[in-house]
């Protein structure tokens, strides 16, 4: 199994690197968080991974959901490189780097090419 | 929008950040108050004040159920007429000495002109229902300032009216050391400032637990010097803000970790009592036991099961 799609997220490993795509939804709640980390954990299989994180659908996490992302959504991810084109989710996210602190490297790109470069350095 | 606008918008994102860091002293500089977003700032700064008084201690907002505070009351022309020995310790006179005491005599001149302000325009109607929030610089026989936050209630009785106080310490500061200088400025102690700084370097000393769950912790003065506090203003502070201790707080986040990656993954209990800095699986599965009443195997066949 190298591929997982549920209503909030679709995620996929491709040359040591895991690549998660928001999706649009409503609500994000600390159920959907839990849910997303959760499925992230079963595709890596105890591997841990850089991930290229596409926040240009993403709906703004509650605080809850926020702080679980930050602690436990740090297991088993050696880096994330959020990629976004809106000014919008860049703010959100620098709030989050900012404030909820994640607990690995974290960085925001406009540009795929830019994330992914970034992230090839946590590559093994 | 030019490059100043984004200049001063990234300005204002900064107070936001600060502010949700729970750094109220942080402020917007104005520089031209015509401009839109520099107004947004201005009032992210009355905010910010507006928080700093709330926040100046932890538990000064909404906490009234105050364990061993301090108590004394003062009658209308501010002469002490009733204390607890928990004040007698705070001032360190004896409790005979106190009673018909002036308050000017136990707490400093700004502080006296302070209360006596809050007091008389807070009770003017001379209302009982709700007390007054304050915060006192005491002056105890060591010379050595020390800052309580507290409530002050209006009290009537046959022979007059009453203030009647109780409170907690906040710190306890070293006197300035006054100058003969006329012309130098002296800049006025702020005990919400210093105590803003207290809970911003508890708040690092927090995230610096998070950032080292997978090992053990160095000790706590070592701690406390990385984070310029003393050891009791680091281990009495993080508890008054986190409620738990150091050590318990980075023990349980461990717990809580090893939890979530036994329930998510795979990964042998070993490997993770390893990655989460227990000394061996034995220590780990004890206090994992401790923390969730069964052996940390349990959730590995519930994890198997589901």
């Amino acid at each position: 199994m190298n591929y997982i799609r549920n209503e909030y997220a679709e995620l996929y490993i491709e040359e040591g690197i895991l690549y998660f795509t928001y999706l649009p939804f409503e609500k994000f709640d600390i159920d959907v968080a839990e849910k997303i980390v959760s499925d992230r954990l079963l595709l890596q299989k105890e591997v841990s991974f850089p991930i290229l994180c596409d926040i240009r659908q993403l709906t703004l996490p509650t605080l809850r959901a926020r702080r679980f992302l930050a602690l436990k959504g740090s297991v088993l991810a050696k880096a994330v490189a959020y990629w976004t084109d809106s000014m919008n989710k860049e703010y959100m996210t620098q709030f989050f780097i900012a404030v909820d602190r994640p607990l690995i490297p974290t960085a925001i790109f406009v540009s795929r090419a830019d994330a992914l470069k970034y992230l090839k350095a946590f590559v093994e | 929008m030019n490059d100043d606008d984004h200049r001063k918008l990234g300005k204002l994102r900064e107070i936001i950040f600060q502010l949700a860091l729970g750094n109220f002293a942080y402020r917007f500089k104005v520089e031209d108050q015509m401009h839109e977003i520099e107004n947004v700032g201005l009032l992210m700064n009355l905010l910010a004040e507006e928080l700093s008084e709330f926040f100046v201690h932890p538990g000064a907002f909404g906490e009234k159920n105050l364990a061993d505070p301090y108590v004394f009351v003062v009658d209308s022309s501010f002469i002490i007429t009733g204390i607890n020995c928990r004040f007698s310790d705070l001032i360190q006179i004896g409790e005979s000495e106190l009673i018909g005491k002036p308050l000017s005599e136990v707490v400093t001149k700004e502080s006296r002109i302070y209360v006596e302000q809050r007091l008389k325009i807070h009770f003017q109607d001379e209302h009982t229902f709700s007390p007054v929030r304050l915060i006192i610089s005491f002056v105890p026989k060591t010379g050595n300032i020390m800052e309580c936050w507290g409530y002050c209630h209006f009290l009537k009785g046959p022979k007059g009216v009453y203030f009647f106080f109780r409170g907690l310490p906040i710190a306890e500061r070293k006197e300035e050391i006054s100058t003969t200088r006329k012309d130098q400025k002296r800049i006025p102690f702020n005990p919400g400032l210093q105590y803003q700084a207290d809970i911003l370097n508890i708040r690092k000393v927090h995230q610096y637990i998070l950032d080292n769950l997978h090992q053990t912790l160095p000790p706590l003065t070592l701690i406390a010097r990385k984070f310029s506090l003393n050891t009791f203003k680091l281990k009495k502070g993080f508890k008054e803000l986190y409620q738990t201790t150091i050590f318990k707080f980075h023990l349980n986040q461990r717990l809580e970790m090893s939890l979530h990656m036994i329930r998510e993954t795979p990964m042998p209990l070993k490997i993770v009592a390893k990655n989460y800095g227990f000394k061996d699986y034995t220590h780990f599965s004890k206090a994992f036991k401790d923390r969730y009443g069964k052996a940390p195997s349990y959730y590995k066949k519930q994890r198997r099961l589901d």
